[in-house]
């Protein structure tokens, strides 16, 4: 039998998950995981009538309905919910064993850590606690065939002190996911959480899902891989912060995205599939496109703000043909191209958008006879403070061994300020006859969770290419940022995002070579924090006149 | 418990020089995961009595002298995990060879390999798989596609080039995509340079509509976009056209 609808689960890091676990909210009993009150029990005897068990040491008592006993030993190993007592003895959901067993276990309890064995108890109506904004790490591979229904969602939610509060930032529960997988099954909702991960996807989410309130960041070093994988159209990723190092913030294979916001990855927001509606969020810092429309079929992009930067890079909207494709009320600002759907159809709807400081609005398609081009005045975005790379310009101090004034060596190599840079003089970077890739860091004095921008030009030289890496150490990639450049001009900038994990950070440039004398060419090295507050101004009304559009 | 490094996410990130991992140190539930570096060394190789309990521990390289174990009911984890050829994660042996993947549970859904033998020897660039590597790959994947009338192939480098022709009422061989493949370059041309237009009697192209799972381009009257896309496809060998706008 399985568990009750109503059933809580709780997860907390003073946990056991060999404890209970589990409490039927409106059993009447006493929700032991909530206060993670244990019952330990030796002497739990399974009685004539197998869903019995009675103890001598300690009785079961009407406080302990509802609540959930792991058998681990004794009797049917298994976790049975108490769903009545009388004079001491406990009848339970299920039978115990065979009568005159002597379960070993405990009662009650909340667990330590969520692991695919656990969650696949799930029945629809549960609802997954995990409480206080700390780490829970994950040691399996979670990937859930445990379904709720489309009236009764399976709920995995974080709260900070009392359920139900609704963290945000970093007062929510994190889970630490590293390689592991961490998919949740047919109509869950997952919400209030912070997801890490490295795994193709950091969570994905199936048919009939609502993802929440969560922050998901996936740094993998691999290119493609997705933070947030929503696979269904009758899913929903709302009011969450995506961010995937070098892939994909939000993947939608159709379903919708909104109030979201997502930024410091390759791509911001990828659509595979369709009906798709991405509403109301916010793209930002995406190096390659904001929104990528690998699609043909009905989308419909409303209310975003898309920012590239204000030097601008990549695509605002980009992707695949469709006649069906609706782009209404986007403002997109800072980019080489706004919109390049590849080819042109009449009736695309591509109106009533703010193109702002875009190199090209658009291309392969038209702009809609009411799209403006007025600055949004965002109230803070782009460069903040002043340049945190103090010598990355004129690269004083570098002679011989000695790196740059503000560097400092990673590997060994022969540094020299030299002529005929992007502006000025530029750095080279050299092997110096016994190390190989020569490297040099510049430390970042950062804040955790604020945005980073690291513009710079590189060329290789004569070394195989240069390097740029970004991490929590000296040439380190921590963060999941490795570049490798074989340009051979000044012709191309070459802008780095990231997400500042500590209060250090370390850009770090080389050469890669095992050749003596071969060097790479750096220069025009800046770091600025970036403002993310993409409130417009009160010139920015962008009031939809369907009348204009003929819808 | 070490509150300085308990409960906390170090994933990527290094220990090698820090001083405070003295003997007795005991770390419950963080995540120190290095991410396709089996056996990385990123503690102090001096460490010794260090406690890691219900760690994630994998492709960390743990010095003789320290712990690694259970608490609460959960044991530590320290696999050796890469990505493959098919770019996904794999769990690997001792001697660096892949023997599960991590996302096992969902591979055995989607009906593929959960067998090391079946990793592309070479790495997953799907245009240079031949025909028999994935044929072999996606041996029970096959055996979903039934609505597919020509075998299917692997696509090696396509110039995809989706028209068809109204008046002959047929469909070209068309190429068909699992996922959306990657684009590698495209131009467009008018529709007159195409080799196929030859065959054309109005000069009518039409869309090819995606299907179930599949992801196609469409050409447009008069001009036509040629892709080339990097990915695994299945060529639908052609067929009389049954529906068609």
């Amino acid at each position: 039998m399985a568990f009750h609808a109503n059933t809580n689960w709780e997860f907390q890091t003073g946990g056991n998950n060999a404890n209970g676990g589990g409490f039927r909210s409106d059993s009447g009993g006493t929700d032991y995981p909530l206060a993670n009150t244990t019952f330990s029990y030796t002497d739990a005897v399974v009685q004539a009538v197998t869903t019995d068990c009675a103890s001598a040491l300690r009785a079961f008592v009407a406080a302990d309905v509802g609540n959930i006993f792991n058998v681990t030993s004794g009797g049917t190993v298994q976790r049975a919910q108490i769903i009545s007592v009388a004079a001491g003895v406990a009848t339970f959901d299920k039978s115990m064993g065979t009568a005159t067993n002597t379960c070993v276990g405990t009662l009650g309890g909340a667990l330590a850590v969520p692991t695919d064995a656990l969650l696949e108890l799930s029945v629809a109506g549960n609802t997954w606690w995990l409480k206080g904004a700390v780490t829970y790490t994950l040691t399996g591979s979670v990937d859930m065939t445990a379904a709720g229904t489309t009236a009764n969602n399976v709920v995995i939610a974080g709260y900070n002190t009392t359920r139900g509060d609704n963290p945000a930032l970093a007062n929510r529960p994190t889970i630490t996911c590293a390689a592991n997988t961490f998919y949740v099954g047919t109509s869950w909702t997952t919400k209030n959480l912070i997801i890490t991960g490295t795994a193709i996807s950091a969570i994905l989410v199936r048919i009939q899902n609502t993802t929440k309130n969560c922050k998901v960041t996936n740094s993998s070093a691999s290119a493609g891989r997705n933070a947030i994988n929503s696979t269904d159209s009758r899913s929903m990723v709302f009011w969450c912060e995506a961010i995937s190092t070098n892939g994909n913030g939000i993947k939608l294979a159709s379903g919708s995205a909104s109030q979201c916001h997502v930024h410091n990855s390759a791509t911001g927001i990828y659509v595979d599939s369709s009906p798709t509606t991405i509403v109301n969020n916010i793209v930002n810092a995406c190096s390659s496109v904001a929104v990528d429309l690998q699609v043909n079929g009905n989308v419909f992009i409303y209310g975003n703000t898309l920012y590239g930067a204000e030097t601008p890079i990549g695509t605002g909207i980009s992707g695949a043909t469709s006649p069906t494709q609706k782009i209404i009320q986007n403002i997109i600002y800072g980019f080489v191209t706004g919109i390049n759907i590849t080819t042109a159809y009449t009736d695309h709807v591509i109106d009533l958008n703010d193109f702002y400081n875009n190199t090209a609005d658009v291309a392969n398609v038209t702009k809609g006879p009411n799209d403006i081009a007025l600055n949004p005045q965002f109230v803070t975005v782009g460069n903040q403070g002043s340049d945190l790379c103090t010598n990355g310009i004129l690269w004083t101090g570098a002679t011989g061994a000695t790196p740059p004034t503000g560097w400092a060596v990673k590997t060994a190599g022969t540094f020299t300020i030299t002529a005929g840079g992007q502006a000025g003089d530029y750095c080279r970077i050299a092997h110096n006859g016994t190390n190989a890739n020569p490297e040099i860091s510049f430390a970042i004095t950062t804040t955790v969770g604020k945005s980073y921008a690291i513009t710079y030009y590189a060329q290789k030289g004569t070394a195989t290419d240069a390097t740029a890496k970004v991490g929590t150490t000296s040439g380190g990639t921590e963060l999941g940022i490795t570049k490798t450049h074989a340009d051979v001009d000044w012709n191309t900038q070459k802008v780095i995002t990231f997400e500042a994990t500590a209060t250090t950070i370390y850009f770090s440039v080389g050469a890669t070579t095992s050749t003596s004398a071969q060097y790479s060419m750096i220069d025009t090295v800046t770091i600025y924090e970036q403002g993310e507050d993409f409130t417009p101004g009160a010139n920015m009304k962008l009031t939809i006149d369907w009348t204009k559009m003929g819808l | 418990m070490n509150k300085k490094y308990s409960f906390k996410d170090f994933t990527h990130q290094s220990f090698k020089d820090v001083t405070d991992l003295v003997p007795g140190t005991v770390i419950v539930g963080t995540c120190f995961y290095q991410e396709n570096h089996p056996d990385s060394h990123i503690f102090p190789e001096t460490m010794t009595g260090v406690t890691f309990l219900r760690c994630n521990l994998d492709n960390v390289f743990i010095p003789p002298g320290n712990i690694v174990g259970a608490i609460q009911g959960v044991e530590s984890t320290q696999k050796r995990i890469k990505v493959q050829n098919d770019n996904d994660d794999w769990i690997l042996d001792n001697k660096l060879s892949p023997v599960e993947p991590m996302n096992k549970k969902q591979r055995i859904v989607e009906g593929r390999s959960i067998d090391p033998k079946d990793i592309p020897a070479k790495h997953f660039k799907k245009e240079e798989m031949t025909k028999a590597e994935f044929e072999d790959y996606f041996i029970t994947k096959s055996k979903k596609h039934q609505w597919f009338k020509g075998a299917p192939a692997i696509i090696e480098s396509v110039t995809s080039e989706t028209t068809a022709e109204l008046q002959e009422q047929n469909l070209p061989d068309v190429r068909l995509f699992d996922a959306a493949p990657e684009i590698v370059g495209r131009k467009t041309k008018p529709w007159k340079s195409l080799k196929r237009v030859e065959q054309a009697v109005d000069g009518k192209f039409i869309p090819i509509w995606q299907e179930q799972l599949t992801t196609i381009f469409i050409s447009v009257k008069g001009m036509v976009t040629c892709y080339k896309v990097r990915g695994e496809a299945w060529l639908y060998a052609g067929q009389e056209a049954e529906e068609v706008r």
